[in-house]
């Protein structure tokens, strides 16, 4: 059998694993990962207390409480209109760069509470929860947001039951108003109302008929 | 038999056990953080009660309500279609292939917005694909479509348009055309999963 | 040509170029190891010459590992990878056609082409015949349409058949392939050298 040269393969071998050990080198490595995982996550949201009333947050505002970093998640134009006394802006878009996660960083350390500011909860949420998954315990989400903060004094003499801020609180009876207004609807069947929805559904058919 | 080919194969042996750690370390799946803080930043993912309406009354089968609240609350009143999905459960295998269905928009929905969103990033983490947030919750739901307020004289023309539509809107929810929403059979994910999954062995 | 033209870095029109320069290395590269003969191609199927078992098994093993690691890396996206459509009978099929005109006329279409390009007369023969051959098939094609579509599973691969890992795969793959090798080397020892 005639033996083969294997310097070629040799060769070949060796620069694949140069390639590899470089990649591996200089693999840019993530520095930001999520901490916990998803499940965890719920978990915790299923338990734990992550919310701070607009009250308190005015009260600790007015009395310097000591240990209570604001950030405003809004963007720098809206933060000019109004804003907490003593909060750092910093735009839900720019929520992750170095300079911002340093604070952040600091702020844990400090073992400060950050409270996040939004326009309202649900855009507070988001930023918070990307925030609780990467690892930041310290942050807490303000109810209702600057929209509501900003009117304090407004909604505090709103004779109403439940907060503007309780979003999540059903603002209606929904069975109920369902009930109701099938009833009510029933009664008028044959006046204005299939007209109504009819010419809308033909509009829309004319115009999948065009597209396809 | 050449040593330089028991070296070669040795690389070869160690760089396919290497596959192994590879894989261990590659668990996390799914979006890092700063690609969910970009779909974030990006409001398209709201959907508004107008154009659900409008697409639930189209017969858009491509519209996968999901409802976030507790059981309960989804006995007591859901909307056309919707599947109870309690954030508890967002990690089960049945909604994982649940949301892989394809040619569906999943359109979730809470009383308000804040944990329709919850539920939103955390699916968007998992990866999920298109994934909306009903803009306003059933509380503007109701307020809107269900309940329209008549606008004032001096609203421009497409206010009353759109007031016009939601009229019809309002009775197309609540009139006879479907089965009232509170009569809608309790309708859990797990029952959505055979059919999946006989899909899965069928075909791809 | 990799992410430079999806991306719009290069101008798609230079598709046709890239495809050649490739081809041109391709073609290279297989008459360099010895590819355009067909006694070494055919050698495979009589046992007096492996390397084109070698060679492809171990192109296989090095590009599944080579992927799999830039992909860890971030230099490419499995997931963006074309995975041709599985179609079980019809390559089962396909295949026994392929190896019995390979045996007989000791060419593969990629080498065939190789040969002719040095000027070997049946290399020539082959790809000319090729040709004729996939003329009738595609005139003849309705008859067997059914047969050829039939047993689709999908653009899958191997390891996502089976359920199992990619790993767990690739180390088989690879223990497979050493030990291929291994046997090819003892049979080759064992059977009477063919000199060409």
């Amino acid at each position: 059998m005639k033996e083969y040269s294997t310097k070629r393969l040799v060769r070949a071998v060796s620069v694949f694993l140069l390639v590899l050990i470089f990649g591996f080198i200089f693999m840019n490595k993530k520095e930001l990962g999520f901490a916990i995982t998803t499940q965890q996550t719920i978990d915790f949201l299923l338990e734990a207390d992550y919310q701070i009333l607009p009250e308190d947050v005015a009260y600790n505002v007015e009395s310097k409480e000591p240990g209570f970093e604001y950030v405003d998640l809004r963007n720098p134009y809206e933060f000019n209109i109004g804003n907490i006394p003593g909060s750092v802006n910093i735009p839900q878009t720019e929520l992750l760069t170095e300079k911002n996660l340093d604070f952040f960083k600091a702020a844990q350390n400090d073992s400060a509470t950050v409270v996040l500011i939004g326009k309202d909860e649900a855009t507070t949420t988001g930023p918070w929860l990307i925030m609780k998954q990467i690892g930041f315990d310290n942050l807490k989400v303000m109810r209702g947001g600057w929209d509501y903060y900003a009117n304090q004094q407004l909604n505090r003499n709103e004779m109403s039951e439940t907060p503007k801020y309780m979003v999540e609180q059903p603002a209606f009876n929904f069975a109920a108003i369902m009930q109701l207004m099938q009833s009510e609807s029933g009664a008028s069947q044959n006046s204005d109302a299939p007209e109504i929805v009819v010419p809308e559904r033909k509009k829309k058919k004319a115009a999948v008929e065009g597209g396809c | 038999m050449n040593k330089t080919y028991i070296i070669l194969a040795m690389i070869l042996i160690i760089l396919g056990l290497g596959m192994f750690v590879l894989e261990s370390k590659e668990q996390a799946t799914g979006l890092s953080p700063e690609e969910l803080l970009f779909d974030l930043n990006e409001n398209t993912r709201y959907i508004t009660a107008d154009e659900l309406a409008s697409r639930i009354i189209d017969g858009d089968p491509s519209v996968q309500l999901i409802d976030v609240r507790d059981p309960l609350a989804f006995r007591n009143f859901s909307l056309p279609g919707a599947k109870n999905l309690p954030l508890a459960n967002l990690c089960s295998e049945d909604v994982k292939t649940f949301f892989t269905i394809p040619g569906k928009d999943f359109i979730l929905y809470s009383n308000g917005d804040v944990e329709s969103n919850k539920a939103w990033v955390l699916s968007q983490r998992l990866g999920y694909k298109r994934l909306y947030i009903l803009k306003g919750g059933l509380n503007h739901w109701i307020a809107t479509i269900i309940k329209p307020i008549r606008p004032a004289e001096t609203e421009p023309r497409e206010v009353f348009d759109r007031y016009e539509f939601r009229l019809g809107a309002s009775q197309y929810f609540t009139g006879g055309e479907i089965a009232p929403a509170s009569n809608t059979p309790f309708e859990t994910i797990s029952i959505e999963r055979k059919k999946k999954k006989s899909a899965v062995e069928g075909g791809c | 040509m990799g992410p430079l033209i999806p991306l719009d870095i290069i101008d798609s029109s230079w598709n046709n170029v890239f495809a050649i320069l490739i081809g041109i290395l391709f073609g290279f590269i297989l008459e360099s190891s010895g590819f355009s003969s067909s006694r070494k191609l055919a050698g495979v199927f009589y046992g007096y010459d492996f390397t084109v078992l070698k060679v492809f098994f171990t192109a296989a093993i090095t590009a599944a590992i080579g992927i799999n690691y830039f992909h860890f890396l971030g230099w490419i996206d499995i997931s963006l990878i074309y995975v041709n459509p599985a179609y079980v009978l019809p390559t089962i099929v396909g295949g026994i056609i392929m190896g019995l005109g390979f045996i007989m006329g000791g060419y593969c279409p990629g080498t065939s082409f190789c040969g002719a390009a040095i000027g070997k007369i049946d290399a020539i023969v082959f790809s000319v015949a090729m040709g004729v051959g996939i003329f009738l098939f595609a005139q003849f094609y309705p008859l067997f349409e059914n047969f050829y579509n039939s047993t689709y599973l999908g653009n899958i691969t191997v390891n996502e058949a089976l359920g199992i890992p990619v790993s767990l795969f690739m180390i088989v793959l690879i223990v497979v392939a050493l030990a291929a090798f291994y046997v090819a080397d003892m049979v080759q020892k064992k059977v009477k050298k063919v000199d060409y």
